[in-house]
């Protein structure tokens, strides 16, 4: 899901990295709505509220509207600055796997602090907003970023007119047999149910679990991370495995011919 | 074509310090809402009546009907705290309720909490040092929103004795 980059990229590797990111989306925006009052995986609405107050004449709101546009920006900011710069560094399992990380602590972080320290304050509501917005931008950024923006999962506009288009296009005889049209539409209508999924269980989790449901969505997101570090350990493994055998193979055979070559040896001083 | 980076740059830094400035500056919705606040006029927006009867402010039934929705029953005094807590005196000095009062999303939610886990939510419309309109959404089969306009006691007592 996260190693491979760009055109390397399966089918099959979006439609998980999209499923599991989407639900946790669709996760995030429910709870968020639930305790904050506000939308935090999409921003669309926030610039139209930040116009709103700007007009309104709202500075003190407009600012808090606008910081928090750019704290979403700066989470995928954040996710594409690792991912092109850790990849010579850090490995680029690593540097894929970087922002998910940092999304983690953010969730955890807004979860711990909403079940041991809010009181309620305004303040605090503007603060967990700005950081779930944040999250959610690592997580965009990502996953736009190592899809070549084949998977953006944590908004369902974009998502929706590309799937009413891909639709459109099975009108045409020419493409009901396209695989690319097939698999855009298996990706999108993916996210799509994954991210009502999400919202949905959120909103039947929240009444009973209430805060807990982080860590629900921290336990989503690090299936994500340790899918493909059991894939690259398991591989290691088959790597190692298959090298040790062939120099073994090598190794013997190497054997039966020094052998060989020493009873031919062998021979020729007996005559 | 290559000042466009540097020129991005110092755009978010100018709109970073735009916002700093408005944040220390500006009046948080949460300092604004803290004072005495008289109820001046109470409409029901959108009516599905003949607006020539009504006249956009909402028939006495209809208002008794709402009010027992509401379970705030008559026009009163509303006096925030800052620590979360608001009295709502009756003008006819029936029994005064303190409950708790918290600002939401960016200051749009207004949510008043009962002690019996009973919940009322309104939409903050305009909050402004001296007047504050505020909308209650019905859940009933009813087309509009109630909107209540407050003005600020303190201020109207000040501007009186000038």
């Amino acid at each position: 899901m996260l190693r491979k980059y760009s055109t390397h990229r399966t089918h099959d590797d979006n439609l998980k990295l999209g499923a599991l990111t989407a639900f946790s989306a669709g996760m995030v925006n429910v709870i968020s709505v639930i305790v904050f009052f506000a939308f935090t995986s999409n921003i669309t609405g926030h610039y139209a509220v930040f116009a709103q107050e700007l007009a309104k004449g709202n500075w003190f709101q407009a600012a808090i509207v606008i910081l928090w546009i750019i704290l979403f920006f700066f989470g995928s900011f954040t996710s594409n600055f690792v991912i092109i710069h850790g990849n010579k560094y850090i490995g680029r399992y690593l540097s894929h796997a970087i922002p998910i990380i940092l999304e983690i602590i953010c969730l955890l972080v807004v979860g711990i602090y909403l079940q041991g320290f809010y009181t309620e304050s305004l303040q605090e509501t503007e603060f967990l907003v700005g950081l779930l917005l944040f999250a959610m931008g690592l997580q965009n950024g990502l996953t736009a970023s190592i899809s070549n923006s084949a998977v953006k999962t944590t908004h369902l506009t974009g998502l929706t007119t590309d799937l009413a288009i891909a639709l459109s296009m099975m009108t045409k005889k020419h493409y009901r047999k396209d695989e690319k049209v097939i698999e855009k539409i298996q990706l999108l209508s993916s996210i799509m149910f994954f991210y009502v999924l999400g919202g949905v269980i959120t909103g039947v989790l929240y009444n009973t679990i209430q805060n807990y449901t982080f860590y629900i969505v921290c336990f989503f997101l690090t299936i994500i991370i340790l899918y493909d570090y059991y894939k690259l350990t398991v591989l290691k493994y088959n790597h190692k495995k298959l090298f040790s055998l062939r120099q073994e193979a090598r190794e013997s055979k190497n054997n039966i011919q020094e052998e060989q070559n020493n009873n031919i040896t062998e021979k020729n001083t007996c005559y | 074509m290559r000042k466009t980076a540097p020129f991005a740059y110092s755009l978010i830094l100018i709109v970073l310090l735009c916002c700093g400035t408005a944040l220390i500056k500006g009046d948080s919705p949460e300092d604004l809402i803290v004072g005495k606040w008289e109820e001046v006029d109470w409409n029901f927006e959108r009516i599905n009546v003949d607006s020539t009867e009504v006249n956009g402010n909402l028939l006495a039934y209809q208002k008794n009907e709402l009010y027992n929705n509401m379970i705030i029953h008559q026009g009163e005094e509303w006096e925030f705290f800052p620590k979360k807590k608001l009295t709502l005196t009756p003008k006819d000095n029936s029994e005064e309720k303190k409950i708790k009062w918290y600002l939401k999303g960016r200051g749009n939610i207004l949510e008043l909490r009962y002690g019996d886990d009973v919940v009322e939510s309104y939409q903050v419309h305009k909050l402004t040092k001296d007047t504050m309109v505020i909308y209650y959404n019905f859940d009933l089969q009813m087309r509009g929103s109630v909107k209540i306009t407050f003005k600020k006691v303190e201020e109207q007592d000040y501007a009186q004795k000038i």
